[in-house]
């Protein structure tokens, strides 16, 4: 059977991570350092919201000069709606246990 | 002051290095939206303090580059293209085997090893050209500054040059196989033959004088006959009885043969149903190997059969009555019986209804299957079939031709001479089948008719071919058109981006 979109447990600690401040604007270190994801695996996720309108991505300048441009990434109202409509769906079928076990996100980055 | 060596921070830097160059090799095979994701990962790399903690996060651009490479292989139609080549390929190879071993079953196990020891030196070889190819063609994308993805793909490049080689690799060997098989058959055996009947023998000899290249052309007499009885006693006498089962409580598992009597006869007379004859009074003799006499072969030329029993023929039997017969029956078509040196055996002409009695004075052996190249299963001297036929024998030809002549010879004699029998000795299956005296043939007529459907089966089989071989051509071509055209579409591409 095939799965639905979104629902994978790496998607659902990026979006978890993103939802923790909805309206700020996220690295790919600090979502990284934060849900423990490798970079092989948090691009290409982070494309895919991209790609589905959950994400909206933008390109931020250099705080110490030398440095290049960081991207920088936050959740669409729609990508907030519908990661929230997620992450409650996910947590009624595992229940909060589960959700306590995972490691803890704490404030978002940026 | 010297500087200290610290090994754990010059691995530290090379690892920053290595992340370096991975992120540089990686952003060189992506572009548009992964490209700008890389950018995204890179800009990250300062973050991280350490050399390794670097190399790890920029191993992770690596699956940007398989996301890129893996969205590419969607969805573009010409990307199957280099495999419809190589399918096309094997096809053609799958082809040629096919083709070579019906056409020359007894070739099929040396063709097995030469082509196996040809793998093994071409396969190297390929790899080598195909190898150089790639650089080459890698340096002339380098020295056009092109850096679209379409060009740069390494296994569409690979697919396609390793196809068009193997394409090209196959025609040649191809063709360079037949020519190898056709000059082979035209130094061995007699490859076709003819029989005509005295009417139409001025024509088929006409249409041998104008065919080129000719290796060999034997001449023989031949004629059909009824055999009438051996040493005076009827067939259905010669033939033992119906083999029988003793009593099912002794053998339970016995079985018998299905033959009835008749069909046993039938294979009897088979064995002097026809009558090939030599010229013996001027040294044509019936080219036998492996003759128990201590004679051996008949020097230059090719051998026909193998005699086991009795004595060959000689000058000496030219105008007499005595022949070689088989020892063996085709197909095991009369088992029990078994030709006796000195027996006579009385046949009657099926042209002029004349009698006459042959004495077999030896005996050759004739292996089931095989090819041979006889026009009759009785050898005699010509003047045999001069008595039989009162002076009208019909004309056997054997010839060593290639399978191009034949088919232009045949096809000649088709339109000239259409009652001729055509033998293509090639073709194990209808060499056994169609040389007088293997099957049941009691008369001319029926010889005839008999033949007539190989001749439909032989122009149906090369018009199969021939069609099969132009589908495949056409594949090519419009493959190769394909792959011109995308080509020439990433040229211009490259050439209107800016910067290039």
């Amino acid at each position: 059977m095939a799965r639905l979109p979104n629902t994978s447990p790496q998607t659902l600690l990026v979006l978890e991570a993103l939802l923790e401040a909805p309206t700020a604007w996220h690295y790919g270190y600090a979502l990284s350092q934060r849900t423990s994801l490798r970079s092989g695996t948090l691009y290409p996720l982070l494309m895919r919201l991209a790609e589905q309108g959950w994400l909206e991505t933008r390109w931020t300048e250099p705080e110490r000069p030398g440095r290049p441009p960081r991207h920088t990434y936050r959740l669409t109202t729609e990508g907030a709606r519908s990661a929230a409509a997620q992450l409650a769906n996910a947590r009624a079928e595992r229940g909060e246990t589960a959700h306590h076990s995972r490691p803890g996100i704490e404030g978002a980055g940026a | 002051m010297s500087r200290r060596f610290l090994p754990g921070a010059a691995l530290d830097r090379l690892a920053a290095r290595t992340a370096c160059r991975l992120l540089a090799w990686s952003a060189a095979r992506v572009e548009g939206n992964e490209r700008a994701w890389l950018d995204a990962l890179a800009a990250e790399l300062d973050e991280f303090e350490s050399g390794g903690a670097q190399l790890l996060w920029a191993a992770g651009g690596l699956r940007l580059v398989w996301r890129g490479e893996r969205r590419q292989l969607v969805g573009r139609a010409y990307r199957f293209s280099p495999v419809l080549v190589i399918v096309l390929g094997v096809a053609l190879f799958v082809w040629l085997a096919f083709s070579i071993a019906q056409q020359y079953v007894w070739l099929a196990l040396g063709l097995g090893v030469l082509t196996g020891i040809g793998v093994l030196v071409a396969v190297p070889t390929l790899i080598a050209l195909v190898r150089a190819c790639v650089k080459l063609v890698s340096r002339w994308l380098a020295a056009r500054h092109a850096d679209q993805q379409r060009l740069r793909r390494t296994w569409s490049r690979l697919a396609l040059v390793v196809g068009s080689l193997c394409l090209v690799s196959l025609v040649g060997l191809g063709l360079a196989l037949n020519g190898a098989v056709d000059q082979m058959l035209a130094q061995g055996p007699a490859t076709a033959g003819v029989v005509a009947s005295a009417a139409d023998r001025g024509a088929v000899e006409a249409a041998l004088r104008q065919l080129p290249g000719m290796a060999r052309q034997d001449v023989y007499l031949t004629t059909l006959v009824k055999p009438l009885s051996v040493n005076g006693m009827p067939l259905s006498e010669v033939a033992p009885g119906p083999p029988l089962c003793p009593p099912k409580s002794l053998a339970p598992n016995c079985q018998v043969p299905t033959r009835t009597l008749a069909q046993v006869v039938q294979g009897i007379a088979d064995k002097f149903t026809s009558i090939q004859s030599f010229d013996l009074a001027h040294g044509q003799l019936p080219d036998i190997t492996n003759f128990d006499d201590g004679a051996g072969s008949n020097g230059p030329g090719y051998n026909q059969i193998i005699g086991p029993r009795g004595r060959r023929l000689t000058a000496s039997d030219a105008n007499t009555y005595n022949v070689m017969v088989a020892a063996n029956c085709p197909k095991q078509a009369c088992p029990g019986y078994e030709p006796v040196n000195g027996d006579l055996v009385t046949v009657e002409s099926l042209v002029t209804r004349q009698i006459v009695q042959l004495r077999i004075v030896g005996q050759y052996y004739v292996e089931d299957g095989q090819p041979i190249p006889l026009f009759g299963m009785v050898l005699a001297d010509d003047s045999v079939v001069r008595a039989l036929t009162g002076g009208a024998p019909s004309y056997a030809y054997g010839l060593r031709i290639s399978a191009t002549q034949r088919q232009a010879l045949f096809a000649q004699l088709r339109a000239v001479a259409p009652a001729a029998q055509l033998y293509d000795f090639t073709r194990l299956g209808s060499a056994s089948r169609s040389v007088p005296g293997y099957t049941d043939f009691t008369d001319p007529f029926a010889a005839e008719l008999a033949f007539a459907p190989d001749q439909a089966g032989l122009q149906a089989g090369q018009i199969g071919e021939v069609a099969l071989l132009a589908a495949l051509l056409a594949s090519i071509l419009i493959v190769a058109t394909w792959e011109i055209r995308a080509l020439a579409r990433a040229r211009r591409t490259l050439s209107a981006a800016p910067g290039t």
